[in-house]
């Protein structure tokens, strides 16, 4: 299959992907972006999260088929310029990060959770990042993270 | 070289023990740039796979590989007839076939390896695998297979331990005694990195291994002896770890993804599923704990009597350790003069147990501490004077007659997690469905709720016991360059997470006063750092960092000395200067190293310990001791048993906390994991079949069913350690199980005397036969 | 995790569908939202030999109220749902199912129609379709269907489309007089399949009983319409006696058994006190509609 896609702003190609990998398989044993996460592949766990046509999803629950000529975002595709997004610094600061394998996901659906909500309370933190599992934190530096972007939001 | 003779107040290098520095892994980590093992990927790589066996217990009648090998893309099949070495494996006792060959002991046991150029194209192959199976009967209770006419799974017989106490008076009598028997069951490490690997066939027919691991060396002297390879030709290097809690203590993929890369000459990547993860690795022993406790009416524990049955499962893994903290730690951290302990581990056809985080610690916690409960409500007493009045200080003596030397503050502990304000008693209104039971799920508005309080207190060993020669290597290098001093540091410390990598970074910043330290990957070119377990690796890693910092130092100002007049003693590190003591001459690293560096390596061991007696199980077996204590309160929805838990309160002593954020970072993430085994995890176990293994059906916590914590570090100070630190890792998720589901008790008044509880449990409705 | 091998086709019109589905209907599977298909597929419980993309025909994802009902598009997404203003206000059982079902990234793709397609016992929407009395509209080579809800669900993983059909929309009364209505479910944890679900629905004239629809999740081998305890409700004023002899009658009517979620006799009482707390919060629901107009 020839497939054709926007990751990350860029137009890429994919040769010979048979159309019953993921997408999650193409992002990382094809398309060399290995950041969104495999701990599962059954859309239990929230840590293949990216954006698909601007829909936070699972990759490893779309087909590579479905996902030609859509828009997809990953995890790589959040800092710029090699400057890390503040949703990143906010991780790296908050210690919201210990073995990290949940970290891609929970900075993406982050990321789509305060676009939709800048300023969530406690409780739409928790339900919003509820399909992303931890293993490491318990959550409550995570928790801080996302409460720290919160803040910063509200000052902006 | 240019000294001069200006003072000025170095300011302390920053990033040092004590800050919460920046972790050097966290911003590749937030970018989706740091490569786990499951990330890796060479030029021409193929992909193995793993045919596991279907059966908890078979004879193997033969096998076919013919078929397989005729699937398009499949460049090799392996059985055991093709491992090259020894074709067994095994940490502590070589018990378990690389690929089994005769008999099949559990469920998803290894069979035969694939490789192909497609992943999906070895699975293939690995179906068409022909493997005629005689299916036996599993042997599945670990009381049954210690009887005399079991079936024998292994030629030593069924009994992995039998590890014994034997103090004081086995005949005293107490004023009051009770009796209570629990269980834990099967728990999951459930890291979310699947174990992975990446091999590479090196010219000189070695092999190279990029792999998350919890410990290279051990590794590497494994895969050595089945590879048939010296084991300077086999070298590894640790990948990036998602997680371990134990379950990467055992080999999993290592040998068998360097079979396949040795055999077809090129690379091989293996990747474990989900599903196949939690067949790949060991778990928690599940544990049957009979306890008799005596005390007088005021309290005074006068005797403790247990059995302890741990199912090992089918291979001993790190049975024979785990045993041996379930008997050192049968009673809990109270001072009790007569005691009998009888623990075992044995052999079933069930899935192989070995390492998870508190390590046979945490299934006596829960048997010790819900006695302790029951023991204060036979006396009428509070829960938590009656730990208080028991509690075992600094001096104190073990059951296994060794003093605990460090400091034990267990009164203080509990004291702390008692006086901890309360969370607010009823709901605000309007009703945040989200903070009560059942939560998201809108199964409650309040009906039926019930809140709860509980206590309990743990403690575990810290680093290898029972005489194990425990030390951990570590090599520092100091240099200049562009005008700056810089470190650079160098062990097989295996950071899984856990924060070693910058505690080692800290170490050597305040040891040798330079902010730059580069942390090199972990691998096998240096010595043994030892396992990330045991909750060691601050301690002894930290030692060995610490050590090599001071050598490197001393030589540094030996120098200085040889250059600038004087004896080293004169000199001191100031903030990237060397200032003499006697002229106030100064002169900076850079200046006084020029173009060389000064290297030094260490080894770094703990005092000795010595194995516990066979009969009596006397022996100073430990190093040092870590304590943690829990309050938890819950919300019970009494009509359907489910359950929120509202709040955990938490005070541990941490000897020095060498990086707060991590300290607290460990605390609340071993909470979570005892939160889990208290309310929902457990590995369903049926006639030796796993029924749950997915994230589906093992459940683990997520962020709504984590409560907000409340978190009292002490720090003091163990001297026997590097800074005092004690590890801090492990002790969280011991006392956290039974101080859930003692709120759960006092919620519902049921005896709730198995971990997890289930809604059904809370309810009374619990079918036990179809577990 | 790789499905077997297919074809696969993503036309744009619903008629090119019908037609590369009749072409080998009984080896061929619609691909909606593909959150419970994809799984099954990559666990090789369904190896069909070609997939027909569904989403990219527009239109299939419309969600209005016409000539008395609320009509639902195939492709409607749960989190569509759970957002949606017009839900929100007019149908409870709805508003209320919809965030509860999956997760967040779940819901962010899964359908109802390819929700209710699938036929799983323990799916949420099958429930609440039940209690709110819906159609299901299909298509197939010779026109449409309009089947009601009940007749839809047939058994295990079993409904009474045909092969050659897709579903095209659900059609949902409008409700009438002062109206409530609440999805209860009990789920290990987020994302777990339900362990028990109830869907609870009534319309009331005054306080009486006009309408009570009733839906069990997860204790049968479909979905459950206890018509017994519906029937007892209808034309009866509230009160706390009625709900519980409602309840006991559902938990009659509930089939549940042993499996890794819990006992058959835990899942049977938590239908009863679910279905109990569900009717109160329904005649609270519309007691407090009818406050208002």
């Amino acid at each position: 299959m020839h497939l054709q896609l926007t990751v990350n702003g860029n137009p890429r190609e994919v040769d010979g992907a048979w159309e019953g990998e993921s997408l999650l398989y193409v992002l990382r044993e094809r398309l060399g972006l290995p950041g969104s996460k495999n701990a599962c592949e059954q859309g239990e766990c929230g840590s293949c999260s990216v954006y698909l046509d601007g829909v936070l999803v699972c990759s490893c629950l779309v087909l590579a088929a479905q996902a030609a000529g859509r828009d997809v975002v990953t995890v790589e595709g959040l800092a710029e310029n090699g400057e890390l997004h503040p949703i990143q610094k906010d991780f790296v600061e908050a210690g919201a990060v210990q073995c990290g394998f949940c970290t891609p996901g929970l900075i993406v659906a982050t990321h789509e959770l305060l676009a939709r909500n800048p300023r969530p309370t406690d409780p739409e933190i928790r339900e919003a990042l509820a399909g992303n599992l931890c293993r490491c934190t318990g959550y409550e530096k995570i928790l801080d993270a996302v409460r720290a972007a919160a803040v910063r939001n509200s000052r902006a | 070289m240019t000294p001069t003779k200006e003072r000025t107040i170095a300011p302390p290098v920053r990033g040092g023990v004590g800050t919460s520095a920046r972790r050097q892994d966290s911003v590749p980590k937030v970018k989706g740039e740091f490569a786990y093992s499951s990330d890796l990927w060479a030029e021409g790589m193929l992909w193995g796979a793993t045919v596991r066996s279907p059966h908890p217990r078979a004879a193997i009648r033969s096998l076919d590989i013919t078929d397989a090998l005729t699937v398009s893309g499949v460049h090799a099949v392996l059985t055991h007839e093709d491992v090259p070495g020894r074709k067994l494996f095994g940490m502590e006792i070589v018990d378990q076939p690389v690929l089994a060959w005769d008999e099949i002991r559990y469920e998803g046991e290894p069979v035969a390896l694939v490789a192909a150029d497609h992943p999906e194209n070895a699975r293939r192959a690995a179906d068409r695998l022909r493997v005629d199976y005689e299916e036996l009967p599993p042997l599945v209770d670990p009381e049954r297979a210690v009887e005399p006419d079991a079936p024998q799974l292994h030629a030593s017989g069924n009994l992995i331990r039998h590890a014994r106490i034997r103090c004081g008076d086995p005949a005293v009598t107490a004023d009051v005694v009770i009796e209570g028997t629990y269980e834990t069951a099967m728990q999951d490490q459930a890291f979310l990195g699947p174990e992975s690997g990446l091999a590479v066939p090196a010219e000189d027919g070695g092999i190279d291994l990029y792999v998350a691991t919890q410990w290279l060396h051990v590794d590497l002297e494994q895969l050595a002896a089945s590879l048939g390879l010296p084991q300077d030709k086999v070298r590894i290097t640790l990948a990036g770890v998602g997680g371990a809690f134990g379950a990467r203590e055992d080999l999993s993929m290592q040998i068998h993804c360097c079979m396949l890369a040795l055999y077809t000459g090129r690379p091989v990547k293996m990747m474990y599923s989900r599903e196949e993860s939690f067949f790949g690795h060991v778990h928690r022993h599940p544990a049957r704990m009979h306890y008799e406790h005596g005390a007088t009416r005021e309290g005074e524990l006068v005797y403790v009597k247990a059995r302890i049955v741990l199912d090992g499962g089918a291979y001993a893994s790190s049975s024979t350790a785990v045993c041996a903290n379930a008997t050192a730690f049968a009673c809990g951290p109270y001072e009790v003069p007569n005691v009998q302990v009888d623990a075992l581990a044995v052999y079933t056809n069930n899935p192989p147990c070995g390492a998870m985080r508190g390590f046979g610690a945490v299934q006596a916690c829960f048997a010790y501490e819900s006695q302790m409960d029951k023991l204060a409500d036979a006396l009428g007493m509070d829960p938590v004077e009656l730990r208080m009045k028991n509690a075992m200080s600094t001096g104190s003596a073990m059951p296994t007659g060794q003093i605990v030397e460090g400091p034990a503050p267990v009164a203080e502990l509990l004291r702390r997690v008692k006086e901890m304000s309360l969370p607010p008693a009823g709901h605000d209104a309007p009703l945040d469905l989200r903070s009560l039971p059942g939560g998201v799920s809108n199964t409650t508005h309040g009906e039926g709720i019930r809140r709860g309080v509980g206590y309990a207190i743990g403690f575990k060993n810290i680093a290898f016991s029972e005489g194990s020669d425990d030390f951990a290597t570590a090599r520092v290098r100091l240099f200049a360059a562009g005008g700056e001093p810089q470190v650079e540091v160098h062990s097989a410390a295996a950071e899984v997470g856990q924060g070693v990598g910058v505690v080692q970074i800290q170490v050597a910043r305040t040891e040798l006063g330079v902010e730059r330290v580069t942390l090199l990957p972990a691998d096998t070119t240096v010595g043994s750092a030892g396992s990330s377990s045991a909750s060691r690796q601050t301690w002894m890693t930290g030692g060995a960092v610490k050590s090599a910092c001071e050598a490197v130092r001393a030589r540094l100002l030996e120098r200085a000395a040889g250059e600038l007049g004087g004896s080293p003693s004169d000199f001191s590190m100031e903030g990237g200067k060397i200032v003499s003591q006697t002229n106030g001459i100064e002169v900076s690293i850079a200046d006084l190293l020029g173009r060389d560096s000064i290297e030094e390596t260490r080894e770094y061991r703990h005092r000795k310990t010595y194995p516990m007696d066979p009969e009596t199980g006397q022996g100073d077996a430990h190093v040092a001791f870590a304590f943690a204590a829990h309050r938890a309160i819950v919300d019970v929805d009494t009509e359907l048993g489910l359950v929120r838990v509202v709040e955990l309160a938490t005070a541990q002593d941490v000897g020095k906390a060498i990086n707060p954020l991590s300290v607290e970072g460990q605390i609340e993430g071993g909470s979570a994991q005892g939160l889990g085994l208290a309310l929902m995890e457990e590995i369903q176990v049926s006639n030796g079949r796993i029924r749950n293994p997915s994230f589906t059906d093992y459940l683990i916590p997520t962020v709504l069913d984590m409560p907000p914590m409340k978190i009292d570090v002490l720090e003091l100070g163990d001297p026997e350690a590097p800074y005092g630190v004690k590890g801090v890792g492990e002790a969280p998720t011991i006392s956290s199980t039974p101080a859930v589901i003692a709120a759960l008790r006092d919620a519902t008044g049921r005896a709730l005397e198995r971990a997890p509880v289930r809604p059904e449990d809370v309810v009374g409705l619990t079918e036990r036969e179809v577990r | 995790m790789f499905p077997s091998r297919f074809d696969y086709s993503a036309p744009d019109s619903l008629d090119e569908a019908l037609a590369t589905l009749g072409q080998r209907a009984d080896e061929t599977k619609v691909l909606a939202g593909g959150q419970s298909l994809i799984p099954l597929l990559k666990l090789r419980f369904a190896a069909p030999a070609t997939l027909v993309d569904i989403n990219r025909i527009p239109g299939l994802d419309v969600l209005e109220e016409s000539n008395g009902h609320l009509r639902i598009g195939t492709l409607a997404r749960h989190n569509q749902l759970a957002a949606d203003s017009l839900v929100g206000r007019r149908y409870p059982t709805i508003a209320s199912a919809a965030p509860q079902i999956a997760d967040p990234l779940v819901r962010n793709l899964g359908t109802i129609g390819g929700s209710l397609a699938h036929g799983d016992p323990a799916g949420d929407w099958g429930s609440v379709m039940l209690a709110l009395n819906a159609e299901v509209v299909v298509r197939g080579p010779t026109g449409e269907r309009r089947i009601p809800i009940d007749d839809f669900l047939v058994d295990i993983f079993t409904t009474s489309l045909n092969e050659d059909e897709i579903v095209t929309e659900v059609l949902v009364p409008q409700p009438e007089g002062s109206f409530g209505g609440a999805y209860l479910k009990l789920e290990r944890k987020v994302g777990d399949f339900a362990t028990v679900g109830v869907a609870v629905h009534l319309e009331l004239d005054g306080d009486t009983i006009a309408r009570a629809g009733l839906g069990l999740t997860a204790v049968g081998s479909r979905n459950i319409k206890p018509t017994n305890a519906e029937n007892a409700l209808g034309g009866n004023k509230c009160s706390d006696e009625l709900f519980a002899e409602a309840a006991r009658l559902a938990a009659e009517a509930a089939d549940p058994v042993s499996d890794v979620r819990g006992p058959a006799t835990y899942k049977r009482a938590v239908v009863e006190a679910y279905v109990k707390r569900g009717l109160a919060e329904a005649r609270d629901q519309a007691r407090a509609r009818a406050g208002r107009t």
